[in-house]
């Protein structure tokens, strides 16, 4: 067994594995920087090429390239208020405040060491729960899900601390926004008017960019002033390492969203939107500084990039364990599996242990290496945000399109970004919250599936399950911790 | 005045898809109802306390200073550019309604001939190279080039 799992780690070490890693890994960055492709569409491009390989030599470049991708999005989202994945969308509540102040470096350290570190507990996460993998992953169905999914929606209320009732406005119209289209449960098609680009609902991918990264660019428009607002940002290597350090500063809250990422990677189908988010929100209240969030707080940069990048070891646990992927990413990588002739399941666990333990070294590689790979090239790029806005206004823009476009290269798209742009210019000036919409957006009809998934296969029982009542009272007093610790203080004082 | 029309114009849209969702059967309703009632109420929550506090602030100031005129004709710039873009790209396709865009874009903003064309050529090739030859995405050309070239 140990002897397998040595051979496994040192499997990768293989020249040939190294630069298939490495070539997956820039292949990663660009698709992550460029906005509205992801790792997805980096796992559909390279799966031809994998026919033939040895096993470990594939899943290095197929993997290599999944994990290093979510960090080029984050560079995007820190410097140029666009993300580059839904995920890296929370980046971006901190990370461009961060930027505007001069401080890009410091916060482009923060992202690639939380994207490292949360890479690497994801790993050894998935390491360690090997022999405990089956009756984790059997815990959780889907009323587990709905729990977690709307314990995410309750951070609408968290996220928009300084006007709650424009926030639950933003958080609802999301929510309502996210029942356009068909209704997986009872096959109705909602609010379409009929149009058979709205069957599918908005995407999320020109939802994103649109009220994002069309405001960002609106405003360097209207201003004609760079990102950095006439300040010459550098990204230093000491800014990076004060980056670095802001990571064990804070290393509370890594651990509680390194720790979150993974718990929702292993739950199928959730997802690393919900992963940032929950997150994010759970850092804001655990924080003795609250209010800081979403002024250009690091720790608002740490909590969305450790979780996420946590995610995908979590993710890797259903779909090794049962061959059940706990996210798109891992659906298509489980065509790979099947390519190179392995079938993932328990028979995998036992008779590939040494393969399965080369997984677990590739994934927190990639991570590491993708890190120090950004943080290389980090001097030049934050060169972008000194750049005028009268000629990263229009740039921002076309890439907007081009990022809305390339996803299902449906041209209505691109349409679709900018009416979402112009409400989120809207929403901006009229001070509402576009973080709680996009929250809303996301988790809104994945609620409803859940719910009606739970009522169909155990009644209203659903709500008794053990590990669902578990879920309830952590999410109650993770959300109400600060206001019954008061209740606690005074009641302990008045006795 | 745009503080409470915004709510307005969500209210507006809530309330339509709260009659749309009316007519739905029980399953699809439920949850649509459930967001949407309570958003409506909020909004005209938030409509009516946006009213009371313009009352108690009114000063005898006339709508909308010279500021606030300004801030809107260069939005009302901005989303003429935006539209600009979309029929460049709807009509010539990503690299000549991008590049074309750019060009008069920068141009018309007095950016210099060289940062123009080295803008215009950086954003081409990533378009054409990343998006186009390296990932593979289909690249839109364009209603006029595809119906007349």
């Amino acid at each position: 067994m140990y002897t397998d799992i040595l051979n496994g780690i040192l499997s990768i070490f293989d020249p040939m594995v190294l630069l298939l890693m490495f070539g997956g890994m820039v292949v990663g960055l660009v698709l992550g920087i460029l906005p509205g492709l992801s790792g997805l569409t980096g796992l559909a491009i390279l799966i031809p090429l994998v026919f033939g390989m040895e096993k470990t030599q594939a899943f290095a470049l197929l993997m290599g390239m999944y994990a290093a991708s979510s960090q080029g999005g984050s560079v995007t989202a820190i410097l140029l208020n666009i993300p580059g994945t839904g995920p890296n969308a929370a980046t971006l509540l901190d990370g461009f405040p961060m930027t505007q102040q001069g401080h890009a470096g410091r916060a482009l350290g923060i992202s690639l060491a939380a994207s490292a570190f949360g890479g690497l507990f994801g790993g050894v996460v998935l390491a360690l729960s090997m022999p405990l993998l089956r009756p984790i992953v059997m815990a959780f169905g889907s009323p587990e899900s709905f729990i977690i999914v709307l314990l995410g929606l309750a951070y609408i209320g968290v996220l928009a601390t300084a006007s709650p009732l424009k926030g639950l406005i933003s958080g609802g119209f999301g929510v309502a926004l996210s029942f356009i289209g068909y209704q997986e449960v009872s096959g109705h098609m909602r609010f379409t008017a009929d149009s058979i680009y709205l069957f599918d609902g908005i995407r999320l991918v020109p939802m994103t960019l649109g009220l994002f990264g069309i405001p960002a660019a609106i405003d360097l428009i209207m201003s004609g002033s760079s990102i950095s607002q006439a300040k010459i940002v550098h990204a230093t290597a000491s800014d990076m390492l004060e980056g670095f350090k802001d990571l064990f500063r804070h290393w509370r809250t890594f651990l509680l969203c390194s720790s979150i990422g993974t718990v929702i990677g292993i739950i199928p189908g959730v997802g690393g939107d919900v992963a940032a988010w929950v997150a994010y929100g759970s850092a804001k209240q655990a924080s003795k500084h609250p209010e800081k969030f979403g002024t250009g707080c690091p720790e608002g940069v740490l909590a969305p990039e450790s979780s996420t990048n946590a995610k995908e070891g979590g993710a890797m646990i259903p779909t090794l364990a049962f061959g059940i992927p706990g996210s798109a990413g891992m659906a298509v990588l489980l065509g790979a599996f099947l390519i190179v002739g392995l079938t993932p399941g328990p028979l995998l666990l036992r008779d590939h242990v040494d393969f399965v333990f080369s997984l677990v070294a590739i994934l927190i590689l990639g991570n590491v290496l993708g890190s120090v790979i950004l943080a290389l090239a980090a001097t030049q790029l934050v060169k972008v945000v000194n750049v005028p806005g009268t000629i990263m206004g229009p740039i921002i823009l076309i890439l907007v399109a081009m990022g809305a476009y390339s996803t299902a290269g449906n041209i209505l798209d691109v349409l679709s970004a900018f009416l979402i742009g112009v409400l989120g210019y809207a929403m901006r000036r009229a001070h509402f919250s576009s973080p709680a919409l996009f929250l809303g957006y996301i988790l809104g009809a994945m609620a409803e599936s859940y719910f009606y998934l739970s009522l169909e296969a155990y009644g209203w029982m659903f709500l008794m399950r053990p590990i669902v009542l578990t879920l309830i009272v952590i999410g109650f007093f993770s959300l109400n911790y600060k206001w019954l610790g008061k209740l606690f203080k005074k009641t302990g004082r008045a006795a | 005045m745009f503080n409470i029309l915004f709510p307005l114009a969500l209210l507006s849209v809530v309330s339509v898809m709260i009659i749309f969702a009316l007519g739905y059967d029980d399953t699809a309703r439920f949850f649509p109802l459930l967001v949407m009632l309570p958003v409506a109420a909020l909004l005209v929550l938030e409509i009516f306390l946006e009213l009371r506090t313009r009352v108690k602030q009114k000063t005898g100031k006339p709508e909308g200073g010279p500021a606030e005129k300004t801030g809107l004709a260069a939005y009302l710039k901005s989303q003429a550019w935006v539209v600009l873009l979309l029929l460049s790209l709807y009509f010539l396709g990503f690299i000549a309604g991008s590049a074309l865009f750019l060009l008069i874009y920068l141009r018309t903003h007095e950016v210099k001939w060289l940062y123009t064309a080295i803008s215009v050529v950086v954003t081409v090739a990533v378009i054409y190279g990343a998006f186009g030859l390296l990932f593979e995405v289909y690249l839109y050309e364009g209603l006029l080039f595809s119906k007349f070239f």
